[in-house]
């Protein structure tokens, strides 16, 4: 029988010897030019960071290790960063590294391309990130009601996306986790409606102006034409798309709120007007709306309105202004106005499905509209009113100077208000 | 604390030691010799840069010749002021024509040496070589395997299917 001191000696010398035999294949490790080259590849902001000297790291950042894609993670950060992100999902489906890597670096890369893309920051300033309940960030309450339409409006709604502030003890970036590619997806779907709108304005305009019996070198400059002003529109839409969204959205919250038996959100904007104008007027006086955001948003409105008008041409004019407010309430934003031209567009249009189903639909939607329902509740009298507050308008619900889209001389093809040309 | 120096040109020793000498004002601009350079002062002996091989270091200082005479940025500069993706520099993309071995190692040299315009040049030279490509198409780009599973593919399919059908 062995003695129980022996066992006990024996055990304590081979724990000893396993932990010699661990320390020094652990020294081993360090010393190798694997680690050093590891080292090498880090950048000098951790290099020189007190996180790196102190030897805590982060380790969203900086555990995952990508070893067969070459670069370390902070270069594929950046890279990212100037993709869209479309291709960000491609490469979450292109292996498990590239899933992984983009997956704990989500906060990063999307600050990264919304810093990189000016049509999606500015919608981001328009549509704030909503925070969840769950999401306990001391960020979000400090960014609260400090810029966008719906902010400091609705509960829990946080900041723009700006560059995170720089830690000064460790130089790294707080981690919060506010800003998701579902939050990127989403304000490429506002930015794609607002392209697509934008591009059915600029050719409804420029054919207005440039007719087929214009001379040959016009003609071949139209489609350079049409691009160009298809640029300078969207970001003008931006606004006026965020307005109605927001609109739509603060109706149907009071719709819910007043647990109506007849919920439907299509039916949002059928409330008594004065609650909508009231939520119209909050809306103006926000932060986004500057004299010059509202007198562009203004203009460009009216334009929309205009091309409505122009592709209804029914010479009923209540019906006419019955059929655009329910284009413009069909949809959260400008989607419904982007679906009445996708529809109307004959010549593009090649299945005549989209065009059958659109009209079931909006027939649907007509009946909802009430009878004595006009366009201009939408925007119009509280826009005047506010232009008039504020020393711009000229008395009649009009901006001082009105543009005459879509008529007259080639002078008249572009803004003749100074207020549009400004970026 | 050391004195400024006025040397011309400083040598720089490759991890395969090659030494290789160049004019100090194109050296400086790697933040990190430039740092080393006012840290030391007059510097007779070749600086080692341990992880650029002779034909890497000879690129980065190809790159930092033809760009010598560029403003150098602020440390914190505002990104609105950065070029986008697109507006790479026609010098710039003959320069990073080369194959993705070398890429790569010119953007780890550039993130080693700290030579944040030409990582910049790097990276978005990456950046196109990826757009607008599929997942088969990026797999082939970086000789990658596809190591999902049918299920976890569908799985990621499934998460991003409401962002491609909106």
């Amino acid at each position: 029988m062995p003695n129980p001191d022996e066992i006990r000696a024996r055990g304590v010398q081979q724990a000893k010897e396993t932990g010699m035999r661990l320390m020094s294949a652990f020294r081993s490790i360090k010393n190798s030019q694997v680690v050093e080259q590891a080292r090498a590849v880090l950048p000098h902001q951790l290099r020189r960071s007190s996180v790196y000297t102190h030897g805590q790291t982060d380790n969203r950042r900086n555990t995952l290790s990508i070893r067969p894609l070459r670069l370390p993670a902070e270069i594929w950060i950046s890279i990212f960063s100037e993709l869209g992100p479309g291709d960000i999902t491609n490469l979450q489906l292109a292996c498990r590294n590239f899933r992984l890597l983009i997956s704990f670096n989500q906060e990063a890369i999307v600050r990264g391309i919304l810093s990189n893309t000016p049509e999606l920051q500015q919608l981001s300033l328009l549509f704030p990130r909503v925070k969840k309940k769950d999401e306990d960030d001391e960020e979000a309450g400090k960014g609260k009601g400090s810029g966008g339409i719906g902010n400091g409006t609705g509960p829990g709604q946080t900041s723009p996306p700006r560059p995170a502030p720089e830690r000064r003890d460790t130089g790294t970036p707080p981690l919060h986790k506010l800003y998701y590619i579902q939050y990127l997806h989403g304000l490429n779907h506002h930015r794609q409606i607002c392209k697509g709108v934008a591009w059915y304005l600029a050719q409804a305009h420029i054919n207005s102006v440039i007719p087929p019996s214009a001379p040959a070198h016009v003609r071949s400059q139209r489609t350079d034409i049409i691009k160009a002003f298809h640029l300078y529109l969207i970001p003008r839409l931006f606004a006026l798309h965020a307005f109605l969204t927001h609109l739509q959205l603060r109706l149907n919250f009071l719709l819910a709120s007043a647990a109506l038996s007849t919920y439907n959100p299509s039916s949002s904007l059928v409330l008594p007007p004065d609650c909508s104008f009231d939520i119209q007027r909050e809306l103006l006086q926000s932060p986004t709306f500057t004299t010059a955001e509202l007198v562009k948003t203004h203009h460009i409105y009216m334009f929309l309105m205009k091309a409505l008008q122009s592709s209804l041409q029914s010479p009923n004019t209540v019906q006419t202004e019955k059929y655009i407010f329910a284009i413009l309430s069909h949809r959260g934003g400008l989607q419904g106005a982007l679906e009445f031209f996708t529809a109307d567009d004959l010549e593009h249009t090649q299945d005549r499905r989209v065009r059958v189903k659109y009209m079931k639909e909006m027939s649907k939607r007509l009946e909802k509209v009430l009878d004595g329902t006009r366009a201009n509740q939408v925007w119009f009298v509280e826009a005047a009113k506010e232009m008039a507050r504020r020393g711009v308008g000229n008395g009649n619900g009009l901006h001082r100077k009105e543009h005459g889209w879509g008529v007259g001389s080639p002078a008249e093809w572009i803004p003749q208000c100074s207020w549009c040309f400004q970026p | 604390m050391a004195t400024p120096s006025t040397q011309a040109t400083v040598k720089l020793q490759s991890n395969d030691n090659v030494v290789i000498e160049v004019e100090r004002a194109i050296a400086e601009r790697s933040v990190l010799i430039k740092n080393m350079l006012e840290d030391c002062g007059e510097v007779t002996d070749a600086i080692p840069i341990s992880n650029v091989n002779e034909s890497i270091l000879r690129k980065v200082i190809e790159w930092c010749e033809h760009h010598k005479n560029d403003p150098v940025a602020a440390e914190n500069e505002n990104d609105d002021s950065r070029k986008k993706t697109t507006d790479i520099d026609e010098w710039d993309q003959k320069f990073m024509n080369v194959d993705q071995e070398m890429l790569f190692e010119i953007i780890l040299a550039a993130n080693f040496l700290d030579i944040k315009p030409l990582l910049d040049t790097g990276c978005k030279t990456v950046a196109n070589m990826i757009k607008g490509k599929s997942p088969e198409e990026i797999r082939k780009l970086f000789n990658i395997q596809n190591d999902f599973t049918p299920e976890e593919e569908e799985q990621i399919r499934r998460e991003n299917e409401w962002a491609e059908d909106r």
